[in-house]
């Protein structure tokens, strides 16, 4: 009986300590993602006169934030598990690829009026892209951190 | 392994502020970058070319300078070019800099009457071809194109021979006086001759004439051709055949009916 109520204890206090760890962890992600909504709207008040312009500009970033916001917040829920690289992962690639695909490799074509207008930025998508690849190369090397620590943990 | 993790993170959140800071400063630089066109002035040159000088002011308010401005246009007719590109370059323009940089347009009249007469006779306009080509920050090329009207003013607008008028003139000849009469709606004066052919309804050549024209720019011109034919010529319908030769331009035969 006495043993049966110390493991009741045992296991409610784990419980209490995984639900003060989510709300920790649901914290860190909220704050995560108000700084980053924060700067978007910062990002969008300068943006505003190229939006005028070209108002696919508006959506391109929207979709770049939502799609961010989500892979961050969900990596975020799962930190301390090896699921958390994973979405680090699936972060950097989703930078790369959306940066590509959707701004049709760095040439843009802009009809504004009569005037036919092409932005070359496959300066700023090649210095993305490498950002996204160092971004990669962390998760990866988080993943194996990560590994590594599971293995010396067990292995005591 | 903890350590080089967390200097990639930072490096990394670094880089990004670095970029993101970057390309909306370029971004809101464009907003305060100004062009605007000045007087079209007009020149004339003794090889029968227009050049229009076009002044063109850029001013930079924006954070960085932009290099390798260049502005360049182009006659269309049709959907041909009746000229070359001509193009005025910038290398560098600082940031906070105003520049102004005459930009030339040379019309080959010739070239643009051969490709279509409707320029001779017809108030219309020019289709120009705009290119303009920079580097924002000296990095970013951007480019812009577009397909602009200019008015163009006939110089033989309402051009008409009037009905021949028949006088004798000796025993064996006849004189025949064509009015002759159009109006310049050029920018440029018209400086040359007129030269018409007479032929009956047979296509037997019967005699010629020619005027000279020394017509301003905005100005009506009439004036009559004379022609001295034989008596027994069938010279009651027939055609003209029509040749312009001037500083500008050179065109005919064009062929007008009589009679």
């Amino acid at each position: 009986m006495d043993r049966w109520c110390f493991v009741m204890v045992k296991e409610n206090k784990g419980l209490k300590i995984k639900f003060q760890e989510l709300i920790f962890r649901a914290s860190k992600a909220t704050a995560k993602a108000v700084l980053l909504y924060g700067l978007y709207f910062i990002f969008s008040i300068f943006l505003s006169s190229v939006s005028k312009y070209v108002p696919e500009f508006q959506q391109f970033v929207e979709n770049f934030v939502i799609g961010y916001l989500i892979l961050m917040v969900v990596g975020e829920m799962f930190s301390g598990t090896i699921f958390h690289p994973f979405f680090n992962v699936a972060k950097s690639l989703f930078i790369i690829f959306y940066l590509i695909f959707s701004l049709n490799g760095g040439i843009i074509h802009v009809a504004f009026e009569n005037i036919n207008l092409t932005i070359n930025i496959q300066l700023f998508i090649m210095v993305a892209v490498l950002l996204g690849l160092l971004g990669f190369a962390k998760s990866m090397l988080q993943t194996l951190n990560f590994l590594n620590k599971k293995v010396e943990l067990s292995a005591r | 392994m903890e350590v080089p993790i967390k200097t990639l993170t930072i490096t990394i959140i670094f880089l990004w502020i670095l970029l993101i800071a970057f390309s909306i400063s370029v971004a809101y630089s464009v907003k305060d970058l100004d062009f605007s066109f000045g007087k079209l002035n007009m020149k004339t040159s003794k090889d029968g070319f227009l050049m229009f000088s076009l002044p063109l002011k850029i001013v930079n308010k924006g954070y960085y300078n932009i290099a390798s401005l260049n502005f360049s246009t182009r006659i269309l007719v049709g959907e041909n070019f009746a000229s070359n590109v001509q193009s005025t370059y910038v290398p560098v323009i600082g940031k906070g800099e105003e520049k102004i940089v005459n930009h030339n347009i040379t019309i080959n009249v010739n070239r643009l009457v051969e490709e279509n007469q409707k320029y001779l006779f017809n108030d219309t306009s020019i289709i120009v071809s705009v290119f303009l080509g920079m580097k924002l920050a000296e990095l970013i090329p951007v480019q812009a194109s577009t397909n602009t009207s200019m008015p163009w003013g006939a110089p033989l607008y309402n051009f008409t021979l009037e009905e021949p008028i028949y006088s004798h003139f000796n025993e064996t000849h006849l004189k025949i006086t064509v009015p002759i009469n159009f109006q310049n709606h050029a920018v440029f004066d018209i400086n040359g001759s007129i030269h018409v052919d007479m032929y009956d309804n047979r296509s037997v050549f019967l005699g010629d004439g020619q005027t000279t024209l020394n017509v301003p720019s905005g100005s009506n011109f009439q004036a009559f051709i004379e022609f001295y034919v034989k008596a027994e010529a069938q010279a009651k319908s027939g055609f003209f055949k029509v040749y312009f030769q001037t500083a500008y331009f050179n065109y005919g035969p064009m062929v007008f009916r009589y009679g």
